[in-house]
């Protein structure tokens, strides 16, 4: 076995100024803290206006309300690169529209689209969306087939909405807009965000919706409460959201990790739980269980469509194309329209428009209506819609 | 685990930090343990395949030495048997569809119904992430061995030579000496590598997740609908698919390098400036250089290299890049694309010779002009090699090369481009080279401009550690929402 040779540490004499440098004590940086706020802020800024140059970080554009969970953010700058593109501001009334006076003028007829990231149409041009190509098919009409109406679509459509949001932003926000029709997009799987786990308090902050003891629609209104103190005004965040792209890309992140980290929902979850005023104390059980989650949607489009007739208004159903060909989606699609025949509003199911069409692919980009998609969807109201 | 997660995010800082905390032999234990924690997290069951590859590997090295008589026959026994592994994990979907669809072909020419079904049966094998790489690790072992170098002895650092998370899914392919030396070596911690380390990193991720990820979804927009691609944007997403694959791979080797480099080793640099080549001989020494240089060492000299007929010559280059192809991927456009270079190398190697004969033709050579266009004309046929590479099969490749000459007009490859974020970020990572290059410049030059900053730089963690989060954002604010695994992961 070879002999192994420790090597002796005796200290070295620096060869040069730098070596004598390396070995120098080297002072205590007492300005670090100091310098790295500084550095950081200056990397912040320059990054801000890189980022305002490029329109990174622009994709904010919700913000919290007590009532219905979220609300788009009035009058904000968006810039949508997630699926599709579109660089647009939301209008001051806070609709994903052009400018509209809340007093309907003279002559006009005036639709309101509901419905949820399908009908807001981020992933296009605004002047692509099914609202605003609806609106122009319906004006380029003679005036006797319009009856001699301007036609004016205010599209209300918000990211992320149920039908129950959407029910009572209806009631909130497009009454006093004083609609002629209501047109509702309803899509596949909207039904399950009407109602959440009665046994857990984990999701997503808005109003729910079970039938209560007397059999009526009820409102669930625990996780609003629950989240509350996300709800409270707050100037710095709010200033950040409207303001900062730093912050958009942190939310940004925020949202994809949760979404495809196990390990960063994790982390975060442990964290959240040390924030102080995290141990409230909630029954989580809720006093109700679904046994029909069908009803409660059923229920809601009674109700919007007993909204409709007290402002005069004229309800339309639409139903997002099945392109999946869902068999539970087949079902609600046959229910709801069984239900529109009953309650007499107007019924239109777009599946059969997309599957005839030329390359049914081109009509989506990934999950949403690509250009040609909304043109369809506008296309197919118009061919329904009489004056 | 991928580079550019969060799961790896905090898996680097955590493994980093116990590496420096632990003296030597508890760092090689650490980082053994790392590199399986690293691979299992992906799909645990195949951390005992890399280990069983490992196990016999190691024998067969040991082997080697022992039983010098038998060497030949031990080589040989080792080759089939990673060989084999490698064509059962990777191959044999690829060889059953070949035979199945052989049979329809013959069938069909003669007139004879097989009454076979029309799609091929799968075995549904999962390819180990990596296979690939450690395959053509182990057989260098193997063959240096044979050749004289001495075997590693201790089967812990062999299995961590084979398992070395930063190196381990997608290269850069290793040699086992130059590993050995850096494993035995006393690893002092070296702020100077620790911040070059770090600096790799993000150059990666900005690579990857902004250049790469993006390029990606505009490539994607051609390559999924090449019917309605125009002119321009067939040309668009050829190019722009070619740049991908260059940022991807380069991207995950950089992460790669770097987070070695925070261990305190060094891995072979993969990529030097390959679209910079003047031909196409050229960008193979340029361009995953630890592959060719693979292939050169253990494939083309021991069919004779260079040292033989000129026939032979090109019938060696020509099944080395063809073997080479077919090591990409286990299908038909792979091998073809293999071909494609092998039929280049060739052309380059015949257009060489008859420059070197016509003095007229040799005296135009150093002139930058002919430099320039012999880059224009390499990055061309580069293009139309990348083509074969991203096509999910040949007939989609001609279609997409039939579209670069059709004239119409051009839409959806465009619309996708001006709309990301690439022509900042591309315009950015411009910047940022052009930058890079005319610091190297000043400092060849022995120009003391720099020097206060760089040494500001260097002595100072906090301005760093800031300048590191403003860069973390960016990338972050310029990358795709999704996560998309590099592409050399399925080879």
């Amino acid at each position: 076995m070879p002999a192994t040779v420790k090597e002796s540490k005796t200290p070295t004499i620096p060869q040069n100024r730098e070596e004598l440098e390396s070995i120098r004590k080297k002072p205590v940086r007492w300005f670090a803290p100091l310098e790295f706020a500084l550095t950081l802020a200056i990397g912040i800024l320059a990054l801000e206006a890189y980022c305002n140059f490029a329109g990174v970080g622009n994709e904010e554009f919700l913000e919290p309300d007590s009532e219905l969970g979220v609300r788009h953010i009035a009058g904000k700058k968006v810039v949508w690169r997630l699926e599709g593109y579109s660089d647009e501001h939301l209008s001051s009334q806070g609709l994903r529209d052009r400018e509209h006076a809340i007093q309907k003028p003279a002559g006009v007829y005036r639709i309101a689209l509901l419905g949820d990231s399908a009908t807001e149409g981020m992933q296009v041009a605004l002047g692509k969306t099914y609202g605003s190509v609806l609106e122009k098919m319906l004006n380029d009409r003679t005036p006797e087939e319009r009856n001699g109406k301007t036609i004016e679509v205010l599209n209300f459509g918000c990211s992320s909405y149920s039908n129950g949001q959407e029910m009572l932003q209806l009631e909130k926000q497009v009454k006093p807009f004083q609609p002629d029709l209501v047109i509702l997009m309803y899509n596949r799987g909207d039904y399950i965000e009407n109602i959440r786990d009665p046994n857990t308090l984990k999701a997503e902050p808005r109003p729910y919706f079970y039938i209560g003891a007397d059999g009526k629609l009820t409102q669930d209104n625990t996780i609003l409460e629950f989240n509350k103190d996300s709800f409270r005004p707050n100037p710095t965040i709010d200033f950040l959201r409207r303001n900062s792209r730093i912050y958009g890309i942190l939310t940004h992140m925020n949202l994809t990790l949760s979404l495809n980290e196990m390990l960063y929902s994790k982390v975060r979850g442990s964290l959240t739980k040390l924030l102080p005023g995290s141990k409230k104390q909630w029954n989580v059980q809720a006093p109700y269980t679904h046994k029909n989650p069908w009803t409660i949607s059923e229920q809601i489009f009674e109700r919007v469509n007993a909204d409709c007739k007290d402002m005069n208004a004229n309800l339309m159903l639409v139903c997002f194309p099945n392109i999946v060909n869902d068999k539970v989606y087949g079902v609600q699609i046959e229910a709801l329209q069984k239900q529109a025949k009953s309650a007499g509003f107007t019924y239109l199911d777009l599946s059969e428009d997309y599957f005839k069409a030329k390359d049914p692919k081109a009509m989506f980009l990934k999950y949403h209506f690509s250009n040609a998609g909304h043109e369809l969807a506008a296309k197919r109201i118009s061919d329904v819609l009489k004056f | 685990m991928l580079f550019n997660s969060f799961t790896y995010l905090v898996f680097l800082p955590f493994v980093v930090a116990l590496h420096w905390a632990l003296p030597p032999l508890g760092r090689r234990i650490l980082l053994l343990i790392a590199s399986y924690v690293f691979y299992m997290h992906w799909m645990p069951t195949y951390g005992l395949l890399i280990l069983a590859l490992t196990l016999v590997n190691f024998f067969f090295g040991i082997a080697l030495d022992k039983w010098a008589d038998h060497k030949k026959r031990i080589l040989v026994a080792s080759l089939i048997f990673n060989l084999g592994s490698l064509c059962f994990f990777k191959y044999a979907d690829f060889l059953l569809k070949s035979v199945w669809n052989s049979l329809h072909i013959a069938g069909d020419f003669i007139g004879w119904n097989s009454g076979l079904a029309a799609s091929s049966p799968t075995l549904n094998i999962l390819l180990p992430l990596g296979i690939s790489f450690f395959t053509f690790e182990f057989i260098h072992y193997l063959v240096d061995v044979y050749r004289g170098s001495k075997p590693m002895t201790n089967f812990f650092w062999f299995a961590l030579f084979a398992a070395f998370f930063p190196s381990q899914i997608a290269g850069p392919i290793k040699r086992f000496q130059d590993f050995d030396d850096q494993l035995k070596s006393d690893h002092k911690f070296d702020p100077a590598a620790f911040r070059e380390g770090i600096g790799l990193i993000l150059i990666g991720l900005f690579k990857k997740m902004v250049l790469g990820d993006n390029l990606g979804h505009v490539v994607a927009v051609g390559f999924n609908n090449p019917a309605q691609m125009g002119t321009v944007d067939a040309w668009l997403a050829a190019v722009g698919f070619t740049i991908q694959i260059y940022v991807d791979f380069s991207g995950y080797t950089d992460i790669g390098r770097g987070s070695a480099l925070l261990l305190g080793y060094r891995l072979p640099e993969n990529f030097n400036w390959p679209f910079l080549a003047a031909s196409l001989t050229e960008f193979w020494r340029r361009w995953h250089i630890s592959l060719s240089t693979w292939l050169r060492d253990y494939l083309f000299i021991p069919m004779g290299g260079s040292r033989v007929s000129n026939f032979k010559l090109k019938r060696n280059l020509f099944i080395t890049m063809a073997l080479g192809g077919l090591w990409h991927g286990a299908d038909w456009h792979y091998v073809i694309w293999g071909m494609f270079h092998g039929a280049g190398l060739v052309v380059t190697k015949d257009w060489s010779d008859f420059v070197n004969r016509t003095p007229a033709l040799s005296r135009l050579r150093p002139h930058f002009l002919w430099h320039w266009t012999g880059v224009a004309l390499t990055f061309t046929f580069l293009i139309f090699a990348c083509i074969l590479f991203r096509a999910s099969d040949v007939p989609q490749a001609l279609h997409v090369a039939s579209r670069m000459f059709t004239v119409a007009p051009s839409a959806s490859v465009i619309n996708a481009f001006l709309t990301s974020t690439l022509p900042f970020s591309l315009g950015l990572y411009a910047a940022f080279l052009a930058t890079e290059q005319l610091a190297k410049a000043i400092e060849k030059k022995g120009l003391p401009v720099l020097s206060p900053a760089m040494s500001y730089w260097n002595n100072s963690w906090p301005t760093r550690a800031a300048a590191y989060v403003s860069i973390g954002l960016l990338i972050m604010g310029f990358a795709p929402g999704d996560v998309a695994p590099f592409i050399y992961f399925q080879f």
